[in-house]
């Protein structure tokens, strides 16, 4: 299923530094903007406490990426 | 464990022709030792698979039952065959659209996580209800283990290099312009096109524009579905454990 709420909150988590840094601290106060399912709302969640905000050069990226990819 | 030594003949014989058709796998099969030989390896599981199949028989299972489930595992993998139809077929701009991304995955890929669980169920004897709840746990679960995949060839650079279009690529295509959206293009729907950036500056880019949490989500959503699934089934004395322990 295709996500537009979701894909739109991540363009502008990813385009706007004051959302990023809004998203970073307290993700519900972004994730309240938008319009997505609890399925996704949940999934947020879950991943930005694993993953914080998955850019490159984070130190952390590796570690976060391999801890998502457990099928291997 | 006939059915899933089967299961595993019928997937490894898939992923051999699927590397022929694709022809971007230095390490496959066919590009190492050639193609006549990875077609007949290909051939002989195949022919493996369906003895391990029949073999059913001598662990008690009814003949009809045997006969039912190498249909149905038979109408999965020409379901498949459909998708690797479709991905061949695409040209790169049809490609690069997230809803066919999720069907041809959906066909391609998730459809052997369904097909295995559809087989167990079968097998085990399930009523209709819980072998479709299985079946709709291994779709959520390929999916979720594909996209993961996917997003591993991006940070590890085989799919930047292969200029093969995930879901990273797609939400990057769809919430891009500019300068950076011209760099993607380029990359991954210009396959005319020599590619001179580096891997590298390609998987920073699809990390910076989203791509990459976009994808990360998406995998979760998947991922939690499953769980959903099973949680819900433990709620009726269905024992799930070792499932959830596998994809928690």
């Amino acid at each position: 299923m295709k996500s537009p709420q979701l894909q739109e909150m991540v363009r502008k988590i990813f385009s706007d530094e004051e959302i990023k840094s809004q998203f970073i601290t307290s993700p519900e106060s972004v994730l309240s903007r938008y319009s997505l399912t609890d399925d996704e709302k949940k999934a947020v969640r879950i991943t930005h406490t694993r993953l914080g905000l998955a850019s490159s050069g984070s130190v952390q990226l590796e570690a976060a990426v391999k801890s998502l990819l457990w099928w291997d | 464990m006939p059915a899933a030594a089967g299961l595993e003949m019928l997937k490894a014989a898939a992923e051999v022709f699927d590397d022929i058709e694709d022809a971007d796998n230095a390490e496959s099969l066919a590009a190492k030792y050639g193609f006549p030989l990875a077609v007949n390896t290909a051939s002989a599981l195949l022919i493996g698979a369906e003895r391990a199949f029949a073999r059913l028989y001598t662990r008690g299972v009814d003949s009809k039952i045997i006969v039912s489930l190498m249909d149905k595992v038979n109408s999965y993998y020409l379901a498949a065959c459909g998708g690797q139809h479709l991905d061949l077929s695409l040209i790169p701009a049809e490609a690069a659209s997230e809803e066919m991304y999720l069907r041809v995955t959906g066909m391609k890929s998730a459809f052997a996580a369904e097909c295995a669980c559809y087989t167990g169920a079968a097998l085990a004897g399930a009523e209709v209800e819980l072998v479709q709840s299985m079946v709709e746990f291994g779709h959520n679960l390929g999916m979720a283990a594909q996209i993961a995949n996917d997003i591993k060839g991006i940070t590890g650079l085989r799919d930047i290099r292969q200029r093969k279009i995930t879901l990273p690529v797609t939400y990057a295509l769809a919430q891009t312009n500019g300068e950076i959206h011209r760099l993607l293009e380029t990359t991954f729907l210009k396959t005319d096109i020599k590619v001179t950036s580096p891997p590298g500056l390609i998987r920073d880019t699809l990390f910076d524009c989203g791509g990459i949490l976009y994808a990360s989500f998406k995998m979760e959503v998947y991922k939690q579905r499953a769980l959903d699934i099973l949680n819900a089934l433990e709620l009726k004395d269905i024992q799930v454990k070792p499932l959830r322990d596998f994809v928690a």
